[in-house]
């Protein structure tokens, strides 16, 4: 079922997001999965305990260090931990898209803000050029959002995602959840 | 002093017995010696020979190891200008890297109580009513009007910060504007659309 827009009330079921996001402030990595459905209400929490290699570790791993926690480490954890599986992966960062695809097997993408102007009409998918990136107007209330899929994602794929955005984008902000984790990220790292 | 007696020899025979000597020559000529003319092309690798060591990204436990000292007689080795002590390193500490790991928690109250956080978005909107006598200062969306147990507006960021009922069913998302009415109060009103 999908959410009406104007009239009654329709709960969506099976429909969702999640949000994954991982940090690194001052030698100190964590990440946090948000599952939250179509209206941004949270259906899953997952963060990771800190972890902060040793000199003797940054050593061994050199520059594998970096790439080895967040795409092994930490993404693994969280996607192994999540019970809520949603309907679509949504990162912050271009380098986790792939290693989210590969660890999740199911549809994810990069999403970020644009200073564009508004495209013609709402799910308006726009190439870029560069390989698997897109304009996508979500809805008419907002700037066109920055997508970017793994390279092999097919054009008809595409078109679905926008789809299930376009749909999530009428009841809640699409970027907003990265707001929440942040701070649920922040107040763990204060206790 | 041979080949003297020998041509008297000859001389007197060719004189005396009219004989002459008969020389055997030989005809007797040595194979050519046969080069071929076939090249062989020697490949003398210049690269230096390629080592693959195994690496791991995982950590290691370290090898336990010790020693007994290197003995030897002082008084057997001699070196100029300096006397020999004998060298005897104490036990090597060896230590174990721990695996770099970590635990995935599970927090859905931590992020339940945490408001969502809507920007105006008044810049984008087409359609902006309004009566006479008031301004719209902003407007918010999507809302779910039926699930808001709670709004508050941040004046400072001028967002508004909302907390929805998690077990709310309603789906139905409207917006929500801020005006403000020109006059003596120039009090605030919100207003759903």
């Amino acid at each position: 079922m999908s959410p009406r827009r104007g009239g009654g009330f329709v709960a969506v079921t099976g429909s969702s997001l999640g949000y994954i996001a991982i940090d690194e402030a001052d030698g100190l990595f964590r990440g946090a999965s948000l599952v939250v459905d179509f209206r941004g209400i949270p259906m899953d929490f997952r963060y990771t305990d800190p972890v902060r290699p040793s000199r003797l570790e940054r050593i061994l791993y050199g520059n594998a260090l970096d790439v080895y926690l967040r795409e092994e480490l930490i993404l693994e954890s969280l996607i192994g931990a999540v019970e809520v599986k949603p309907t679509l992966w949504i990162c912050r960062e271009p380098d986790l898209v792939a290693p989210l695809r590969s660890q999740t097997k199911g549809k994810s993408l990069f999403l970020s803000s644009s200073s564009r102007s508004p495209m013609e009409a709402v799910g308006e998918v726009e190439n870029l050029g560069e390989s698997g990136v897109y304009m996508v107007q979500a809805d008419s209330v907002s700037a066109p959002l920055r997508v970017a899929f793994p390279e092999q994602t097919r054009e008809d794929e595409v078109r679905q995602i926008a789809g299930i955005l376009v749909e999530a984008a009428r009841t809640m902000e699409l970027l907003e959840p990265f707001g929440r984790i942040q701070k649920a990220l922040t107040s763990l790292a204060e206790e | 002093m041979g080949t003297i007696g020998q041509d008297i020899r000859d001389y007197f025979s060719r004189h005396f017995l009219g004989r002459v000597r008969v020389k055997n020559l030989g005809c007797v000529v040595a194979a050519p010696q046969v080069f071929s003319s076939k090249r062989v092309i020697a490949t003398c690798p210049v690269r230096t020979k390629m080592q693959v060591v195994g690496s791991t990204l995982f950590t290691f436990s370290g090898v336990a190891c010790s020693n007994r000292g290197f003995r030897f007689a002082a008084q057997f080795v001699k070196a100029r200008g300096s006397k020999i002590a004998r060298y005897a390193p104490g036990e090597i500490g060896t230590h174990t890297v721990s695996w770099l790991k970590t635990t995935a928690r599970s927090d859905k109250k931590r992020v339940e109580v945490l408001p969502q956080e809507r920007s105006s978005r008044l810049q984008w909107q087409r359609v902006r009513p309004r009566k006479e006598g008031e301004v719209i200062l902003a407007w918010f969306g999507p809302l779910i009007e039926e699930a808001i147990v709670k709004s508050t507006l941040n004046k400072q960021q001028g967002t508004l910060l909302i907390w929805y009922n998690p077990q709310s069913r309603h789906f139905n998302a409207s917006g929500l504007y801020l005006y403000r009415h020109m006059g003596r109060n120039e009090n605030l009103e919100w207003r759903w659309s």
